[in-house]
């Protein structure tokens, strides 16, 4: 009897349970079609061009052309600036860790504009910076079917820079020619150059970059970067080069786009560089230099003021006061095309 | 506050002034009552007469100056506002800020927040600089501060003011309606005044207040350009403070805001960048430049924002200019505006009518047009950055860019240079560099940039001792376009010094010469005249033309007294005077030194060559001159600025004290001078201690050693310093040692020592990998076991070059390439010893050599010249006779005959050449005779050669000689004395069997010739005796004997013909085997 009853306890719960409305499958998102119009979709594919997708609280299925849709709008539930803050801070391994499961579900919508384009763009160059070609490649194929000619051109640079890394250089260069961006297609040469060893004549190229481009901030910094990467690779080979330059130059990308992960990327090489301790030395020394220059100034104000003591004692007040003026006389002139 | 006052005092001036003007016209007017003038103020007010309506509201004011009522004071109040609108419209900005101040104190007033920030405006406006760049006013600007801040901190309504003024003066109290409250400060408004106070206090300097508002319009502003504008302020009070830190963080901000597009951000980023860079804030300059637009990129930006400003003001989108119908349709336009479209024949806006905005924007943008473009200024500035943080390559990109830009400006010039030192100073790039830079002074020969890279290629090469490459640049130099202006001329001057420089240091002393002289001709006068004169000198001297040098040196002591050169120039002086063997004024001169110039670097060498003078004796030739030249050495040793100075004094001093010790007799006495040989060097050593010649130092221990009798030591010593120093190719002292350690081993020990030191030197070769000590030890071991020849002939095929080759070894090349009369490389090995090892005395070896080589090629002016060096050089030491012989055979080759007589005759009177040198000098003055056709007198002379020298060069010289007598017998018909000469030469055991004997063989015939040797194989002896008659009377005879020497009576023959020759003394003597 007991049995029985809890048999049939059993089965009305598992008849409340059949009965509350399962969760809607697919990728919630909001669906702005190239009308205008608006719907709260489950997307459920999006395969040939086709996206297929279940409206909110339908069972059914609707496939569209994908060209239809204007933009999708996804609901990720992460810490976007925390991530971000963490890419730019050079900490991809912990970038990637949140990146890599948070855009799965979303990978093959990336081809249709969304709000998750630029974590997508970071999730790749994360792959990059890790040296997950693989993950680049796949990324980048992604991007290059969007039909945006910003991201084709990203997923083209980032495929050439990965076989520029596997030394694969005539797909670099075959994608080199194909990239519109003139800076973007100037930053592959360079690295192209780097990767054949000719670190002279990429410094050449990615200056530039620097020199007709300074407003790509998109390519300028990497290009920066690289020139602190070839001074490296000159190291040794001319004697002329030290590492001087190649320090100076880390630091001036790490300062100059402090807050980016080029920045970040640069810090690292200033650092292993000996860059901190260098810096930390000349601080030092700065700091020593401050010292004795406040001792030697309030030992000269001190002997001022007793001089101007004696003036005043022997009523000599007016030649004290002249003596002054000459430091208000000096002029700081500046070169002839700052003064026009 | 001190121009209120003065603005109060000329409107009480003006006022009655107008009162005094009006007194008796307008006695109505003044006596109206204040509702009259009031009524009339506000008439004229509404008519437009504005100044008048001031007039009228400044009497109403005075009228009811006095009055309490709170009606009153609220109409007055009312008035001043209005009066101080009035006068901001008529920009009579002092008297506004008076009525508004005056406003502002008085109570009832409806508006004080807008008076507030009217007068700040006002005291802003009114403080303006006259023109941009001049100073504001700071009274003003001062003001403008209290009343901005007044006004952000004003937070009461007038009632509340209402009410104080009516409990603390009883005044009458009156309510204020809720919508005559004023209003609090909009946002814009709120903007607009911290943006002002931003401005003032940038103004008055006080950069830290003035970021704090500055930070506000940042934070509030929605206008783009206004807030560029107050970021760019920010980094430029930032720039004044200075707190360059704060800057970097500030940029990108403004970066990202439209402000980059206005002309003055622009302007002031440069500034602001200018001010990074000097500095040394790189790191933040270098944005800043790079965010600086080009000039025709902001006046294309300004010129658009410009039209649509000037069309929403419902102006023509230009000045001048009709707005097209698509204008029209676009931006519309005003009904009420005066230009209509299509109307043709429209008059220009009239210039009052433009919005202020407008014309301050034109007026920016005609400046903006009038500035030349500054792009490469900008990456001018941007390169020096890069070059300042040893970011090299980028320094070129830039560089290179402003070049290319305008290669004929002077930042396009500049640039060149630039790149070229960048190329070759930071880059090590100097192919790059020499491409670019020849490339250049090909194509620009004007102007001072291609001297300047021409120049800076001279600095490098010099620097790196590449001196033919300097030598190199001379035709371009030549192709430049000469000016008169200064700075070419300095140029010019100093790059033909410098090609003069780099002929010195080539050796190449004739060109040389002529470029310093060039120098002196071609630029009279230049900063360089005084070093290419002294040079000049220097030149002639090396040629040794001392008599040619002499008066340069001279000249540059009258002409420059004063000149760095001058203690240099007397000493020189000096040396010339000892070049032309005027010893005693050499002496004087190098005195003169001593005593003038105490101080100067030349001062140990001009004691040191007084020293040798005093020691040579000549001049001086007293007891104690060996004592004088000793203390002229001490005294260059004590002043040497420079170890080489005292090393020449040292070894010197201790050459005299040699030479004084071999004159004693007293041991005591010459051990004394070889312990003050050990004294001295010892003090040395001490003194200069690694810069010290510690191997001749050794060499000379050695020797004293080996004088007390310390011959092994002295071995080990030298056999130590041989290994220790032997690998260094220049360590003379070493080199010095090895024929002294062959000459010890042959001397003073015994077979088994001998043997040990062979061993040794076995041990060190075996143990040592450097090929310069290794070759030293070589030839130390060739030269004991007398296998120098051999070693040399192994060398010569050995030595892919001769860069591990010390002298030595270089004097056992030559005398081996001697013995095979190879000559192929006497040039080259010469040339080494000139250019490596000047002082060695293993040069003579490439002296001869080098002779030997010309005269078998015929040069025979080479052969002289060459002979000539050597003697000059070597003196009549006896192993340089060659020199002589040479040179008497060049005259004799030449048909010199009387020269060649005498130049032979000096050889038989050096006692230092007597023996073989002297036997071929006698066998050349029998050529010399016989040639001339005194074939008597040759006779004599090859008689006495093979009679008195027969045993030199291994009979040689007498067997010539015997052959060469019986060739004179023959021309002279003596036919049987002939054969007997034959005879005698084939009976003398020095000659009968050397080649030439064959001679004398085949011309007596097989039968007499078996006789002869039969003859002698008997042991017996005979006696041959040719004679032949000397000018007329006299005989020259002589006595072939074998096994015997020749008879006295003989001799005596020979000397009675020799008597001719006047030196009979000489070599009358001396003629022994």
């Amino acid at each position: 009897m007991k049995r029985i009853w809890i048999s049939l306890i059993a089965l009305v719960a598992m008849g409340a349970v059949a009965q509350k409305p399962e969760a809607q499958s697919g990728t919630p998102a909001l669906l702005e079609a190239i009308n205008g119009k608006q719907a709260r979709v489950f997307l459920q594919r999006l395969e040939d061009g086709k996206l297929t997708f279940q409206a909110y609280k339908s069972n059914t299925d609707i496939t569209v052309p994908s060209s239809k849709i204007k933009s999708l709008t996804f609901y990720p539930k992460y810490d976007a600036e925390a991530v971000e803050q963490q890419f730019n801070a050079g900490d991809y391994s912990a970038a990637l860790s949140i990146l890599d499961p948070l855009m799965e579900p979303f990978w093959d919508y990336m081809v249709v504009d969304n709000n998750l384009r630029d974590a997508f763009c970071m999730l790749m160059d994360t792959y990059y910076k890790s040296g997950d070609f693989q993950g680049v490649r796949r990324a980048a194929n992604i991007l290059m079917e969007s039909g945006d000619p910003k991201l084709v051109q990203r997923g083209q640079a980032n495929i050439a820079l990965v076989a520029i890394a596997e030394n694969d250089l005539e797909t670099a260069k075959k994608i080199r020619g194909e990239v519109t961006s003139a800076a973007a297609g100037l930053y592959l040469q360079a690295c192209i150059e780097r990767a054949e060893k000719r670190p002279k004549d990429a410094i050449w190229t990615a200056s530039g970059i620097i020199l007709n481009y300074a407003n790509d901030l998109e390519w300028l910094a990497p290009s920066e970067l690289l020139c602190a990467n070839l001074y490296v690779d000159m190291l040794g080979s001319n004697s002329a080069i030290t590492t001087n330059s190649s320090l100076h130059t880390a630091r001036q990308v790490k300062n100059i786009y402090a807050g980016s992960s080029v920045a970040a990327d640069a810090e690292k090489l200033w650092v292993s560089l000996g860059g901190a301790e260098r810096e930390a030395a000349i601080a030092d020394k700065k700091a020593e230099r401050e010292k004795k220059e406040a001792e030697e100034k309030a030992k000269k104000e001190a002997d001022a003021a007793s001089l101007a003591e004696d003036t005043a004692s022997t009523n000599n007040v007016e030649a004290a006061h002249s003596g002054n003026t000459a430091s208000t006389n000096d002029v700081n002139t500046t070169a002839e095309m700052e003064s026009e | 506050m001190g121009h209120i006052g003065k603005s109060t005092a000329r409107r009480y001036a003006w006022v009655a002034l107008l009162a005094l003007f009006f007194s008796s016209a307008v006695m109505a007017e003044d006596k109206m009552s204040p509702a009259l003038l009031l009524k009339k103020s506000l008439q004229l007010m509404e008519a437009g007469k504005y100044s008048d309506a001031a007039e009228m509201m400044y009497r109403y004011l005075e009228t009811i100056e006095e009055s309490k009522a709170p009606r009153v004071i609220t109409i007055a109040q009312d008035i001043r506002f209005r009066l101080a609108a009035i006068l901001i419209q008529e920009n009579r900005l002092e008297e506004a800020a008076e009525v508004l101040q005056a406003y502002i104190e008085s109570p009832l007033g409806k508006h004080p927040r807008q008076a507030m920030k009217m007068l700040a405006t006002c005291y802003y406006e009114y403080g303006k600089p006259p023109e941009p760049g001049d100073a504001p006013d700071s009274d003003a600007y001062e003001s403008c501060v209290t009343a901005v801040t007044n006004a952000l901190e004003y937070n009461e309504n007038p009632v509340v003011v209402l009410k104080a003024i009516s409990s603390d003066k009883g005044v009458a109290t009156r309510s204020i309606d809720v919508d005559e409250i004023d209003p609090e400060y909009t946002p814009d408004e709120l903007i607009l005044l911290h943006l002002t106070l931003g401005e003032a206090f940038f103004g008055i300097e006080d950069w830290a207040e003035s970021i704090e508002p500055f930070t506000y319009v940042i934070e509030n502003t929605t206008d783009g350009q206004r807030k560029g504008y107050a970021i760019m302020q920010v980094v430029n009070a930032l720039i004044e403070i200075p707190d360059f830190g704060r800057i970097t963080a500030w940029i990108p901000q403004l970066y990202r805001t439209e402000a980059r597009y206005d002309i003055r951000v622009n302007m002031a980023l440069m500034n602001a960048a200018l001010a990074l860079y000097e500095a040394g804030e790189y790191d933040s300059a270098l944005p800043l430049y790079r965010m600086i637009l080009p000039r025709d990129e902001v006046i294309a930006y300004q010129r658009e924002r410009l039209r649509t400003m000037r069309i929403e003001a419902d102006l023509t989108p230009e000045e001048g200019m009709e707005m097209t119908e698509g204008e029209q349709l676009f931006f519309g336009s005003d009904d009420e505006g005066e230009t209509k479209v299509g109307e043709k024949g429209a008059e220009p806006e009239p210039e009052e009518e433009t919005p202020k905005e407008i014309i301050e924007l034109e007026r920016l943008i005609a400046a903006l047009e009038k500035l030349k473009p500054y792009k490469s200024n900008i990456d001018y500035r941007v390169a020096q950055i890069y070059q300042q943080v040893d970011r090299y390559w980028e320094a070129v990109r830039f560089f290179d860019t402003v070049y290319g830009a305008d290669p004929e400006s002077e930042l396009g010039e500049r640039s060149i240079y630039e790149v070229l030192t960048v190329l070759i100073e930071n880059l090590d790039e100097v192919a790059e560099a020499e491409k670019r830079g020849f490339d250049y002074m090909g194509q620009c020969k004007e102007g001072v940039t291609p001297r300047q890279i021409a120049y800076m290629l001279t600095g490098h090469y010099q620097q790196e001792k590449e001196l033919e490459s300097v030598k190199a640049l001379l035709p371009y130099l030549d192709g430049f376009v000469r000016t008169n202006g200064s700075n070419i001329v300095k140029y010019d001057a100093e790059l033909y010094f410098m090609q003069g420089v780099a002929d010195l240091m080539l050796f190449n002393y004739e060109k040389s010469g002529a470029g310093f002289k060039r120098v002196l001709d071609e630029f009279p006068g230049s900063h360089q005249e005084s070093n290419a004169l002294y040079w000049y000198g220097m030149s002639k001297l090396f040629l040794q033309k001392y008599d040619e040098a002499w008066p340069i040196f001279e000249k540059y002591v009258h002409e420059f007294a004063d000149g760095d050169w001058v203690d240099e120039a007397y000493f020189q002086g000096g040396i010339c005077f000892f070049g032309m063997e005027k010893y005693a004024k050499a002496l004087e001169r190098f005195s003169l030194v001593i005593k003038n110039y105490p101080d100067s670097s030349i001062f140990p060498s001009a004691c040191s060559m007084r020293g040798d003078l005093y020691g040579a004796g000549v001049v001086y030739d007293k007891p104690d001159y060996l004592e004088k030249a000793v203390a002229d050495y001490k005294m260059a040793v004590a002043s040497a600025k420079k170890a080489r100075q005292a090393t020449y004094a040292i070894f010197q001093m201790a050459e005299v004290f040699e030479a004084d010790a071999d004159s004693l007799t007293s041991d005591a006495d010459i051990d004394a001078k070889y312990e003050e040989i050990i004294t001295v060097v010892q003090a040395y050593l001490d003194r200069w201690s690694a810069e010290a010649d510690i191997s001749k130092s050794l060499f000379w221990i050695g020797k004293t050693m080996i004088h007390q009798g310390r011959v092994d030591e002295a071995v080990k010593t030298y056999l130590d310093a041989i290994v220790r120093f032997g690998g260094d190719v220049r360590e003379d002292g070493v080199d010095m040692m090895i024929p002294k350690l062959v000459k010890v081993s042959a001397v003073w020990l015994g077979v088994a020592a001998q043997g040990q030191l062979m061993d040794d030197l076995h041990a060190a070769l075996k143990a040592s990998d450097d090929p310069v000590l290794q070759l030293r030890l070589r030839v130390t071991m060739a030269k004991l076991d007398h296998s120098e020849i051999e070693l040399g002939k192994r060398l010569i095929k050995e030595l892919p070059d001769l860069k591990s080759a010390s002298p030595p070894v270089l004097a056992a090349i030559c005398d081996a390439s001697f013995e095979m009369k190879d000559y192929s490389r006497a040039e080259e090995l010469l040339t080494i010893f000139i250019t490596q090892f000047e002082d060695s005395d293993f040069m003579r070896a490439a002296y001869r050599l080098r002779g030997y080589g010309q005269y078998n090629e015929k040069d025979y002016d080479g052969a002289l010249k060459t002979a000539e060096e050597a003697l000059e050089t070597y003196g009549h030491d006896r192993d340089v006779a060659w020199a002589y012989l040479m040179k008497a055979k060049v005259l004799f080759e030449q048909g010199k005959v009387s020269e060649a007589r005498v130049a032979n005759m000096y050889i038989l009177s050096i006692p230092a050449w007597r023996g073989e040198p002297v036997a071929q000098a006698t066998f050349q003055l029998g050529e010399v005779e016989e040639n001339a056709g005194n074939l008597r007198k040759a006779f004599g002379f090859y008689q006495r050669t093979y009679f008195q020298y027969k045993g030199h060069a291994g009979g040689y010289w007498a067997a010539e000689a015997y052959l060469a007598s019986a060739r004179c017998l023959q021309k002279l018909g003596f036919e049987a004395d002939r054969m007997n000469t034959y005879r005698a030469m084939l009976l003398e055991p020095y000659v009968n069997d050397l080649p030439q004997a064959e001679v004398a063989r085949k011309a007596l015939g097989a039968g007499e010739v078996a006789e002869i040797e039969t003859f002698i194989a008997t042991g017996e002896t005979t006696n041959i005796v040719v004679s032949v008659e000397v000018k007329g009377m006299q005989e020259v005879s002589a006595t072939q004997t074998n096994k015997v020497e020749s008879s006295e009576a003989q001799t005596n023959t020979v000397e009675s013909t020799m008597a001719e020759t006047n030196v009979v003394d000489a070599v009358g003597t001396e003629g022994e085997s």
